[in-house]
């Protein structure tokens, strides 16, 4: 028999702990964080509107973070995970 | 052809056997890849366990030292998992310490190696060997270096292209989202060509003491600048700005994007023999390679721009530099004869790493 490694190896995996969602129904506060890639900001808008309805809660707080292409500010997440219950998003690059 | 498990190996790698071939063929290990969705299209040397340990060898340390970890799949780069895919490539055990910098180098937070694996953009490491490592580890520095015919160049940076696809899980369409990728994904490695530069080896120019280095940088494929009858910088710059004021790239729209200068050794020549300085070459693309304001709202990245707000204050007939500042043109000489330059815009939002080079 010919042994041979395959290319890939092992993956770093990181646990990570769920937030649990702190205010369900009317309390929920919902935000999307638009990653500016095109039609980002319709998908994730349109979805937090859905969500919103279908829970009672408020309108979405509208962020960005300004490029596609570069890490969202930190004060900007950390506002978020400070007032807000549920942010939707996408990872762009 | 049966693959099966080939019992215990090293902890964290997977080991596969072939049990009905002794030799497997060049064909076979083609097929089985590709069926495994490994490799990049191109024939593959098997990494058998004696080649990898050969691999190893060259470049001692602990095997299953982490050089870095890269996304989008968060793999471990091990030297191990980097010799495995060293051997795939075709690359001489003489290579591995080259192939080690760079994997390491592509940890670094400054690149932001996730974003250029996954983007829409096209962009590819750029590996340039600086130093008299180049040619005693034969790399090509003149005639032909950006293109197929040297064992060096096409299997080391194949080397880092097959560590990014198999540990950075960067495949076309999954973990890269490339539209359309460029043919330099295939591989990117070159050396600079100090012997035909006028001013000092790009390492140090950029701060390093060290005999060897290499330099990675994620950009897109090279950008002729063909320039046949300039027979002063100014002509010749001129020529290479335009290439570089380009609405289309990346780095028109990152603000504090690099640009790439391969200068031709007889265009180095020609402007350095008015006494014109690297800083002044800079100097002089800064203030050359230009678009309006107005030609900026019309396409390109508009409005998803990474500008300073000092950018937007002018009008559409100010024209603005296409990165902020002189020393964001990166310079070197490298090539054969010829009246050509190269152009290399980077990415955008990444910044290149220039390391030591250090050899056994």
């Amino acid at each position: 028999m010919v042994r041979f490694y395959a290319p890939d190896g092992a993956v770093d995996k990181i646990a990570l702990e769920l937030t649990p969602i702190r205010n369900r129904g009317p309390e929920l506060r919902i935000a999307v964080l638009d990653n500016r890639k095109d039609n980002a900001f319709l998908l994730l808008s349109e979805t937090a509107a859905g969500v919103a309805k279908h829970f009672g809660a408020g309108p979405a707080i509208l962020t960005d973070k300004g490029n596609a292409s570069v890490p969202a500010p930190e004060s900007l997440v950390a506002g978020l995970a400070r007032d807000i219950d549920l942010v939707l998003t996408g990872s762009a690059d | 052809m049966a693959v099966t498990e080939a019992g215990a190996g090293p902890a964290g790698y997977e080991l596969l056997g072939l049990d009905d071939l002794t030799d497997p063929s060049p064909d076979a290990i083609f097929e089985l890849f590709e069926a495994r969705g490994w490799g990049d299209g191109l024939p593959l040397v098997l990494p058998t366990e004696q080649r990898v340990e050969r691999m190893l060898a060259a470049d001692p340390g602990d095997a299953e030292e982490a050089l870095s970890v890269l996304p989008p799949r968060n793999g471990i780069a091990t030297r191990r998992i980097v010799a495995v895919n060293a051997v795939l490539a075709g690359c001489r055990p003489e290579h591995f310490p080259v192939i080690t910098t760079a994997v390491r180098a592509l940890g670094r937070d400054e690149l932001d190696t996730k974003g250029c694996q996954a983007t829409t953009g096209p962009n590819a490491p750029l590996l340039v060997v600086h130093g008299p490592a180049a040619d005693a580890l034969g790399f090509n520095s003149g005639h032909g270096l950006f293109g197929p015919g040297n064992r060096a160049n096409a299997t080391v940076g194949r080397a880092v292209r097959l560590v990014l696809m198999h540990v950075g899980g960067a495949r076309a369409g999954h973990g890269s989202k490339s539209t359309q990728g460029q043919p330099s994904q295939y591989t990117f490695c070159i050396a600079e060509n100090a012997a035909a530069s006028p001013w000092e080896a790009y390492h140090r120019s950029r701060g390093l003491d060290a005999e060897n280095a290499i330099t990675i940088a994620f950009t897109e494929n090279p950008h002729n600048s063909n320039d046949h009858t300039s027979e002063d910088p100014v002509g010749v710059l001129t020529s290479v700005a335009s290439v570089v004021a380009t609405l289309g790239c990346n780095h028109t729209w990152a603000g504090q994007s690099e640009v790439f200068i391969v200068l031709g050794p007889e265009h180095a020549a020609t402007i350095a023999s008015a006494g014109w300085s690297r800083a002044d070459v800079q100097s002089y693309l800064y203030e050359k390679a230009r678009l309006s304001r107005g030609t900026m709202r019309v396409g390109g990245c508009s409005g998803m721009d990474s500008w300073p707000p000092w950018m937007f204050a002018f009008d559409d007939e100010q024209m603005l530099p296409v990165t902020q500042h002189p020393d964001l043109y990166r310079v070197f000489v490298a090539g054969g004869a010829g009246k050509h330059s190269a152009v290399l815009p980077s990415w955008g939002v990444t910044t290149s790493v220039t390391v030591p080079l250090d050899l056994p």
